[in-house]
């Protein structure tokens, strides 16, 4: 799941708004066509919200925006694996502070085993959904960026305990993006070892459904974590081709889906030598 | 004009023929993409095409999609496949042999197992191709524990356990037996939901295995003695192994052989890595007390002589080796 996780944490982007800082700023990243643009012109973003954290420390305010950001720009324009495992830690730092500044107990449960977990988000309802999805979020992308650390694999479980407990709250919940990261969790193993892709698949749809076709990178996840790993080569192709005629300008996706088409164009590139 | 035209086009076809010797090798497993396993099977097979100038290229397919082991050698007897990288038990119906480094309680640590490899290593090939398949790969997957909802630390301990054993496994299934208890055989597919559901509580799988398979979130105590090691191989049928050149042969080989070494030093890695971390998750290491579970190997071990499970004589003859290398190490450690 090579940066999987990771890539698609540029879309809780756009949830986020940040205190006193224009309050479209975080909107018009997600909404710019340009991914370079945005590429060069985030860090200083970055380096801005470092400086409100360290100003209101346990403000999530400042805090969630920039677990947010900091997750994102590493699974989307970070490509130096010391550096992404560096921002995705600092944005999991971030979330973890966040959510343990207002749920104590939720937060002692997470070093313990997931029925603890489970226990303890029965007490909260959607007024921590975008508390419980940063972190969980953060936390994925903290995971895919120490994959070969079988400590950080071993908590795969509890973020899928968490993704499962905000869409047993919102199904939609983010424009399906909530759905996306449980479509690439339960495509990780195969049938044959006990996986579950009949789940990855309903996942992906719902996401799909949930921003009425226009989350392009649903699409393109599904080719790559669901259509290869089952070696369904004509949904692959139908997925990709599907996200290159499709137009990227959507409210809150335009960015994401101009990457898709950028990864698109690779995967089905390669469709006939990985089918043939 | 017409056998002018049959001539033309035979001749092109002999043209291209000798112009394309490329071979490609299917290759399948239930081994998933981005697993260590695949990553260096990748790289070989990218190495090979290189090498050989494209003459030899490798194809896999990951994840199982080619169906179980069983089924995968089932497609390379039909010719549909060309190879597996397979566990070795799956191959102990075709040579007894490939069990060896897999029986209960034979090794204490790698170092014994590497020394021991020497060896048997070219034996455990040399059976194999006696019998129609070309080992290209053997690594070490790692040392499998009994890992359960309770601590195992007698023989006793296992009883009204419910225990799982891979389908087909003649040895684990005879230990449980001698144990005193009616294993549960069933696909590795289905051990997640036993797990989850209460139909299993007692598996045997290494540290790295139990988290990628996400049984750790369903264990709580693994008893810390290494009941068996557990193998894979590279195989692929002879005969579509000969079609290559004996050079292009040689450089698979070489390159294949390579990568499996290298995963040898990977899982090993993993496995120190996994065990911390399932201490980590709360998991409890219990050391079992006494000898009983390796009485109850034994003489699981002399009941599978004479249904053929593996080859008795080069056992004694590894054992053998194992306590001339202890001896030795023994002596080394005490000047």
């Amino acid at each position: 799941m090579t940066r999987i996780l990771i890539i698609i944490t540029i879309l809780a982007l756009q949830a986020c708004s940040i205190g006193n800082l224009p309050k479209n700023l975080s909107r018009s990243m997600m909404n710019q066509e340009d991914p370079e643009l945005v590429r060069t012109a985030a860090p200083a973003y970055l380096l801005m919200l470092d400086a409100l954290v360290a100003t209101y420390p346990d403000d999530e305010t400042f805090l969630i925006p920039a677990a947010k950001l900091y997750g994102a720009y590493a699974g989307v324009f970070s490509n130096d694996q010391a550096q992404t495992q560096r921002m995705a830690t600092r944005a999991k730092i971030y979330a973890q502070h966040a959510l343990c500044e207002n749920e104590e107990d939720l937060c002692l449960a997470l070093d313990q085993q997931v029925d603890d977990i489970v226990l303890e988000l029965e007490d909260l309802d959607e007024d921590e959904l975008n508390l419980v999805y940063t972190f969980a979020s953060s936390w994925a992308s903290w995971i895919q960026a120490h994959s070969s650390n079988w400590d950080a694999v071993a908590q795969l479980p509890k973020v899928k305990t968490l993704f499962n407990w905000v869409l047993s709250y919102d199904a939609d919940y983010d424009n399906g993006t909530a759905q996306v990261y449980m479509g690439v969790l339960e495509s990780q193993l195969p049938p044959s070892l006990g996986g579950r892709p009949d789940l990855a698949k309903m996942h992906f749809e719902n996401a799909i459904a949930a921003s009425n076709g226009r989350h392009l990178m649903a699409k393109v996840l599904y080719a790559q974590q669901y259509a290869r790993l089952l070696f369904e080569q004509e949904l692959h192709d139908r997925l990709l081709t599907e996200v290159l005629t499709a137009n990227p300008i959507a409210e809150g996706l335009t960015l994401i889906n101009q990457l898709a088409k950028q990864q698109a164009e690779v995967l089905l590139a390669e469709s006939a030598e990985y089918f043939e | 004009m017409n056998l002018f035209k049959t001539f033309l086009v035979s001749s092109l076809i002999a043209f291209a023929s000798s112009q394309t010797m490329a071979a490609t090798l299917k290759i399948a497993t239930v081994v998933p993409n981005g697993s260590s396993w695949m990553n260096e099977m990748k790289a070989a097979a990218k190495e090979v095409k290189k090498k050989t100038d494209g003459r030899v290229k490798i194809k896999y397919y990951p994840g199982g999609v080619m169906g179980s082991d069983k089924t995968v050698l089932r497609k390379m007897r039909s010719g549909q496949l060309h190879g597996g990288a397979i566990s070795a038990g799956a191959l102990a119906h075709i040579y007894n042999g490939v069990q060896l480094y897999s029986l209960p309680f034979t090794f204490n640590n790698l170092a014994e197992v590497r020394h021991v490899r020497k060896t048997f290593d070219p034996i455990i090939s040399q059976g194999l191709a006696d019998n129609g398949f070309q080992l290209l790969g053997l690594s070490e997957g790692g040392f499998a524990y009994l890992m359960s909802n309770k601590a195992l630390t007698q023989a006793a301990d296992i009883q009204g356990q419910k225990v799982w054993v891979p389908e087909g496994d003649l040895i684990g299934n005879e230990i449980f037996t001698v144990a005193g208890i009616n294993p549960i055989a069933s696909p590795i597919s289905n051990v997640y939901t036993g797990l989850q559901t209460g139909l299993l509580d007692t598996v045997t799988i290494n540290p790295s295995g139990a988290i990628a398979l996400q049984w750790h979130t369903k264990i709580q105590h693994m008893a810390d003695e290494p009941l068996l090691l557990i193998i894979g191989m590279l195989v692929v049928d002879q005969q579509a192994f000969k079609k290559i050149s004996p050079e292009d042969q040689v450089i698979v080989k070489q390159t294949v052989a390579a990568a499996f070494k290298r995963l040898d030093a990977i899982n090993e890695q993993g496995d120190i890595g996994a065990r911390a971390a399932l201490q980590k998750n709360g998991i409890q290491f219990d050391t079992p007390s006494g000898t009983e579970w390796r009485e109850i190997a034994k003489q699981a071990l002399s009941n599978l002589t004479k249904v053929n499970a593996y080859p008795a004589q080069e056992y004694q003859q590894m054992q053998q080796l194992l306590k001339e290398y202890r001896n030795s190490q023994q002596h080394t450690a005490t000047p």
